[in-house]
């Protein structure tokens, strides 16, 4: 049993975070260039407290595997980011986004960290204008705002498009200014292989050199992990082809709980798969439901052309079955509805796929080519681009990729995983979205986690380890290099005949199968008997050409999917022991007549946390259990 | 499909480098570029000989990591799209595919279609931002930002940092890269205070790094993916001479009169 | 000092170009609507050519404004050269490894020639100079009037009346015009003073005016070596019997000598 003490601050909860600052302990300021802290990934949540960390004067060493920080994932995010406002005076309030969020993740989330993050958000949107984030703005010159899927208010900040690119990029140039500094040193082309823990407490981290393939350590006073989330284990995604769970999942077999890794989230409204060839799947932002209406013939098999079917034929299932919300349900709801119509039968692709329709003809209608194309422009052409479709003509064909995974490493209210030290932020831990994410709430948490709460919270364990230094020389450091190169050789001498990307798209059909966005209970098994013979394969069989020494993608590709497997085993598992319906985690036995979902709260109201037990060991289970204070639960409904 | 694919392969940035020719068979048109290069991958792996080194990463065209020249173009065919975003169907059946690294003194080649542009992550640490501390800051709306001006700002921010404007410029110039990222940060009021250090800085270094000057080709403006406008380099022009030619506001210190 | 971190950069070296390139546009301006006097006749034009030593003789001497400009000129060319040359050197640098295929897409004939337009200018000047100024190079009668100066209108006569002495003329200007095309549009855009409003009108400008250069520079020789241009008084096109000049037939028969 994992020792879980989630240290949530007593008192009301919008009191909370300012309470638990008033308490913390602080590094001083000339003290912090003593300490050295790591922080693994750039995205939006470790860019900003790498730049953050940085500037407050800490030493910080930051790695990434990409040619610079500025290419992480989180440039993709395309919608916008939340914060509560009020800019529209349309009710929006701190408690708002936090009973939006807490909903919107089905009650399978700490309510202290989603209320601090409400908290935080407008602070967010204060600090990106400061440093220069084009974001959108009124004739007036005010900040613009859009309305998001799942909300009843408009509080979505953004620029055209690109708001993850433009969020990214400030932080990005924040940390340049750092290196600038000296206080920060990049480290780009560089993936971590390990972490190290020494007594039971983070102290450096061994990475490869992805251009020379050597094996380095760096030591720590404190390891900060913002490698993001995990879905590439489905292989189809919308994440980038290189986004992986290693950082994630070594500090897991190094101790760290693993918390909801069930919870995945499908994005409703992605280009569908066209063929074998595919590596990725292309999202498009969920703002197209602000204005496309979802539908399906009512007729199985109509393969009529979409323009010549007339209203009567049309089945908006969104619109009809969920009248308040409409079009603008919740990802988890539109996702899952999309399976059931396409399972039904009536999926427009007929027997060629599955996919359902997002018509812009009637906002054409009303609005004008030209207003609609000022809004989404950019997703048109890309679309367009695509499928070769034009999407002013005939309606978009959609359907749900994965996307997001809510679950993630186990962290305290300081943001700290179970090892002490050890600290995962942003999308790679699993607080504040429980079992869905509303959308553009996942940069929200980022930046939140990233610019105002880990560089305040990081000092109440920093000041307890003041010149408590490891040398470079400790022993551990060179087993762990020794024990990651052995890793490496192993994997490039099985010499097989399976490629790593053939491995992981098998892997990918077995977990978007039985893992994806329904699960059952004899589906799973089955899973974890497929995920077990294909370790096997991939122990045996696996090839990967070339050398070591030296750029290797394969090798890289290899080691990522050593990883996936481990941790798709353990998805299966947790999503199997879910006993219930919540949020994205859909299991069949679970559901009403309509096919909602039914939760469990008396035995699932809590986060699973699972422990590492070592090589083809089951792992241990650990409950948090989670209060419902300021929000009582209820039955989500959108109807 | 079937294309006859010539890649340039080069083991190391020591080693000689060749193109190589490849056959690949039975492509969608409906596949994009890198996926059409996933498959050769594959084959080549299945055969036991090295896989092609190329970077790729988001595959939707905005993380900037593609770096091919593809038939002489930056990127490849078509306009406004990374090389992640060109599909098959660009080309046709039985075409001869020519597929070069970007190239440039200062974009170093690491290994066949890979290269080092780490130059550009140096030109942002002399000044591509603004200096604030991560805290609570003033409200952003008591700074109104005129539309036009905020989408002009954005227009030369959606740079994606793929250095296709290097790759795709006669003289190898970093100008349209540079001058986005002074633009956008220029242009907003925002960026105003560290204004004149930030484009003496940016292109200072943008000349050590090795790049190119301009020779006005648009070229860049061309390749790039998100049509950035060489009216930036315009602008940047403007604001160097500025910069380096203007009296300083201050001048600080005491003075005797003896 | 400022000025010297300014030309350090390839951005000064551009503006410097742009700058030095203007001045020699307004040059050849000036001296397009010179030349355009040949079509006022003899007198009016060999009289301007005078006016131009004499003008503000008061102050700088005879031909002390013409020295003026010239030295002007000079160092314009001279910064003009030496920037670019720079330029070239430093773009030659960027890529020390080029492309094996690649091709271009959006610049120009104008923008990609400019390297050996620009050379072709260069010698060019210098050929006209000596043949039209100093006399050094004297392939075709030339005289000089009595203040020692170039007669233009016999000279330039006399000289586009062999044809490849006009086409050379006319190619040089057809190169300066391509040269401009690229130069007059590009002296905008380096200095900063283009935009996307602007463009437009700064491109017609190039255009018009570097067109609008060559029909006025390379009409001289093709009218007048099309017989459109009369000769000079008193001269059928072979023997030259002179009126403005006194010790003409001397200068004559050192011209034909050096022909020889």
């Amino acid at each position: 049993m994992i020792e879980l003490n989630p240290r949530i601050p007593d008192g009301a909860i919008e009191d909370k975070w300012e309470k638990h600052l008033e308490h913390i302990k602080l590094v001083g300021p000339n003290n912090r260039r003593k300490y050295d802290i790591i922080v693994v990934g750039t995205g939006l949540a470790g860019a900003s407290a790498a730049s953050s960390l940085a500037s407050q004067g800490y030493n910080v060493n930051c790695f990434c595997y990409q040619d610079t920080p500025r290419r992480a994932h989180s440039i993709a995010a395309q919608g916008g980011i939340n914060a509560a406002k009020n800019y529209r005076d349309d009710g929006d309030t701190v408690y708002r986004l936090f009973y939006d969020t807490q909903k919107g993740g089905d009650f399978r989330s700490r309510e202290a960290n989603v209320y601090r993050l409400a908290q935080l958000s407008r602070n967010i949107i204060d600090q990106a204008v400061a440093q220069g984030v084009p974001f959108a703005r009124e004739y007036g010159g005010m900040l613009a705002n859009r309305s998001f899927g799942g909300v009843l208010v408009s509080r979505t900040f953004y620029c055209r498009g690109q708001t993850g690119q433009q969020l990214l990029l400030g932080a990005y140039q924040s940390m340049q200014r750092c290196v600038y500094d000296g206080t920060l040193t990049m480290h780009s082309r560089t993936e971590l292989q390990d972490i190290v823990v020494i007594d039971g407490r983070a102290r450096g981290i061994i990475v490869r050199d992805l251009v020379t393939g050597e094996i380095r350590s760096h030591t720590a006073d404190a390891v900060v992990l913002a490698t993001g989330g995990y879905v590439n284990v489905y292989f189809h995604s919308t994440n980038a082809i290189n986004s992986n769970a290693t950082a994630i999942w070594r500090a897991h077999r190094r101790g760290a709980g693993f918390g909801n890794p069930c919870m995945v989230q499908i994005h409703p409204t992605c280009i569908p798969n066209s063929g074998n060839f595919q590596c990725k799947l292309t999202l498009m932002s969920e703002s197209l439901r602000n204005d496309g209406r979802v539908w399906v013939p009512r007729k199985k098999g109509d393969d009529r052309d979409p323009r010549d079917i007339p209203e009567e034929d049309r089945y908006y299932y969104l619109e009809e079955r969920y009248p308040s919300f409409g079009n603008l349900v919740p990802r988890d709801v539109a996702s899952r509805n999309a399976k059931i119509v396409c399972d039904d039968g009536f999926s427009v692709l007929g027997d060629a796929g599955r996919a359902v329709y997002l018509d812009f003809r009637d906002a054409l209608e009303r609005e004008g080519r030209q207003v609609i194309s000022e809004r989404y422009g950019n997703l048109f052409a890309m679309y367009n681009d695509i499928t070769a479709d034009d999407p002013y003509q005939t309606p978009f064909r959609i359907y749900p990729a994965p996307h997001y995974s809510m679950g993630g490493l186990w962290v305290d209210y300081n943001l700290m995983t179970n090892i002490p030290g050890l600290y995962a932020i942003g999308e790679a831990n699993f607080s504040d979205h429980g079992a869905n994410r509303l959308g553009a709430s996942s940069m929200m948490q980022c930046l939140a986690d990233g610019y105002f709460i880990l560089p305040q919270t990081i000092g109440d364990y920093l000041h307890d380890i003041f010149q408590d230094k490891i040398p470079e020389d400790h022993p551990a450091f060179a087993e762990h290099r020794a024990h990651v190169q052995e890793r490496i050789d192993h994997l490039m001498g099985i010499q097989g005949t399976r490629s790593p990307m053939s491995l992981h798209e098998e892997l990918g059909q077995v977990m978007w199968e039985h893992c994806g966005m329904a699960r059952t209970g004899e589906g799973l098994k089955k899973a974890i008997s497929h995920i077990e013979s294909l370790k096997e394969t991939f122990r045996k069989d696996l090839l990967i050409p070339g050398t070591a020494a030296g750029p290797n993608q394969a090798l890289e590709r290899a080691g990522r999917v050593a990883d996936f497997l481990e941790l798709a085993d353990l998805m299966c598992h947790d999503a199997l022991h879910r006993d219930e319906s919540c949020g994205c985690h859909f299991r069949e036995e679970h559901q009403t007549d309509d096919g909602e979902v039914v939760r469990n709260d008396e035995k699932f109201g809590n986060v699973s946390i699972w422990e590492w037990k070592g090589e083809d060991q089951p792992h241990e289970l650990t409950e948090e259990p989670l209060e419902f204070k300021a929000l009582p639960l209820m039955t989500r409904s959108y109807k | 499909m079937k294309y006859t694919l010539h890649i340039w392969r080069q083991e190391s940035p020591s080693a000689k480098g060749d193109f190589v020719s490849y056959i690949v068979d039975d492509i969608s048109p409906d596949s994009s570029f890198l996926e059409m290069m996933d498959l050769l991958n594959e084959q080549l792996i299945a055969k036991g000989e090295d896989p092609v080194t190329f970077d790729s990463d988001c595959r939707e065209g905005i993380c900037g990591s593609c770096s091919m020249v593809i038939d002489g173009r930056a990127h490849g065919p078509g306009h406004g799209c990374t090389t992640c975003e060109v599909r098959m169907r660009s080309f046709r059946d039985g075409d001869h595919i020519y597929i070069e690294p970007f190239r440039s003194a200062a974009f170093p080649l690491i290994k066949d279609l890979m290269v080092d542009r780490s130059a550009f992550d140096r030109i942002i640490e002399s000044g591509g931002y603004v200096t604030v501390h991560s805290g609570p800051k003033p409200e952003p709306n008591s700074l109104p930002i005129p539309h036009a001006v905020a989408e002009h700002a954005m227009d030369a921010a959606e740079c994606i940092g793929c250095g296709a404007c290097v790759a795709a410029c006669p003289n190898g110039a970093a100008m349209l890269f540079t001058s986005a990222k002074i633009s956008h940060l220029g242009l907003l009021p925002q960026g105003e205070p560290e204004h004149d250090t930030r484009v003496v800085g940016m292109v200072h270094q943008m000349e050590q790094e090795g790049f190119g000057a301009c020779t006005n080709h648009a070229e860049c403006q061309d390749a790039c993916p998100k049509g950035i406008s060489i009216s930036f380099i315009s602008r940047m022009n403007r604001a160097f001479a500025k910069a380096t030619l203007r009296e300083p506001d201050q001048r600080r210190g005491t003075m005797s009169n003896q | 000092m400022r000025l010297l971190k300014f030309y350090q950069s390839s951005i000064g070296k551009k503006i410097v170009a742009a700058v030095t390139g203007a001045i020699l546009f307004l040059f050849l301006v000036a001296h397009m609507l010179g030349n355009l006097k040949i079509y006022s006749g003899a007198e009016k034009i060999d009289a301007y050519s005078l006016h131009l030593r004499t003008f503000m003789e008061g102050f700088f001497g005879f031909g002390g404004f013409l020295w003026i400009a010239r030295v002007v000129l000079l160092v314009a060319v001279v910064l003009h050269i030496t920037s670019v040359v720079l330029l070239i050197r430093q773009n030659r640098q960027a890529r020390p490894i080029r492309y094996r295929r690649k091709r271009r897409f959006a610049t120009s004939i104008a923008a990609l020639s400019m390297i050996l337009t620009g050379p072709w200018i260069l010698v060019y000047i210098v050929l006209h100079i000596l043949q039209f100024t100093t006399g050094t190079l004297q392939p075709t009668p030339f005289k000089e009037t009595p203040q020692g100066i170039g007669a233009v209108y016999f000279n330039l006569w006399n000289a586009f009346q062999v044809w490849w002495i006009a086409a050379l003329y006319v190619v040089s200007m057809a190169f300066i015009c391509l040269h401009l095309y690229h130069g007059l549009w590009s002296m905008f855009q380096s200095v900063g003073w283009n935009n996307p409003d602007r463009n437009r009108n700064v491109r017609l400008f190039a255009t018009i005016s570097s067109i609008a250069l060559f029909l006025g520079f390379s009409s001289v020789p093709v009218l007048v070596w099309a017989d459109v241009v009369p000769p000079p008084a008193g001269q059928d096109g072979t023997v030259v019997v002179e009126k403005v000049g006194v010790e003409s037939p001397a200068l004559v028969a050192e011209g034909q000598d050096s022909r020889d």
